[in-house]
């Protein structure tokens, strides 16, 4: 399918690649359909943007670069919700959230995105914990390169 | 809203299977106990806000900096993440 998007201009999204959050996420109950578009030059980081809404799109983590220890135990209504058997077919992102100053950059470890790789179903977990916060700061894990040309709009 | 009074010990009902009982009462603090099906979650209402706030700052209103961010940033994984396999989640 072709997509319009703000950040990326025209985009072609394969029917096998659209991530499908039947629920929307807290403040975005809306959001249903989502792709997720690698970002240029930093592993690990990629984008997830919405199908639906041209101007949504999350900066996402995978949270075991920045944090090694990072270890969710998924809720069992959340894993039927993805129908979810087999850890194996689990994917975790972490969503981004800038603040006015890029250096102090924060992963919502407490509530990931989870996928189930096999179906594509997608889903926000809120953990039943209180080892994580919706803020971690991971500006001491980020070096600076501004100048190694990234531009997410090459895709 | 249906107003009960329960003393701990008590339960309630919501349903068929959903059951709800008073641990016990300690000055303004109340345990409950919520014993439901698996498909249902439960989750503190001051959590459900923290994590709505989260995703407004982080999705629609955060798009200039996202690029500033995205131009400015690159991952540089801690060495130990290079050697230790990425633990995966735990699902059921």
């Amino acid at each position: 399918m072709r997509v319009h998007t703000l950040r990326f201009g025209e985009i072609d999204v394969p029917q096998e690649a659209v991530l499908h959050f039947s629920d929307g996420i807290l403040g975005f109950p809306g959001l249903r359909r989502c792709c997720l578009l690698p970002h240029t030059s930093a592993a690990g980081i990629r984008w997830l943007q919405s199908l639906d809404d041209p101007a949504l799109a999350f900066l996402t983590v995978e949270p075991h670069l920045i944090f090694p220890g990072y270890e969710i135990e998924l809720p069992d209504a959340d894993a039927l919700a993805l129908d979810l058997t087999d850890a194996k077919q689990a994917a975790v992102l972490t969503l981004i959230t800038i603040s006015q100053d890029v250096s102090a950059a924060t992963a919502n470890l407490l509530a990931p995105i989870v996928i189930n790789t096999r179906t594509c179903l997608a889903r926000q977990v809120i953990l039943e914990t209180d080892r994580y916060l919706t803020k971690h700061l991971i500006a001491h894990q980020l070096t600076d390169e501004a100048d190694a040309g990234i531009d997410a709009k090459t895709r | 809203m249906l107003v009960l009074t329960r003393k701990p010990g008590e339960r309630l009902f919501i349903g068929d299977d959903i059951e709800i009982t008073v641990v016990s009462v300690r000055g303004d603090q109340v345990r409950l106990g919520v014993t439901a099906p698996r498909s249902v979650a439960i989750c503190r209402s001051e959590l459900l806000e923290q994590v709505r706030q989260e995703n407004l700052a982080a999705g629609r209103f955060a798009a200039a900096r996202q690029a500033t961010f995205a131009r400015a940033a690159s991952l540089s994984p801690p060495p130990a993440a290079q050697k230790t396999p990425a633990r995966r989640a735990r699902a059921g």
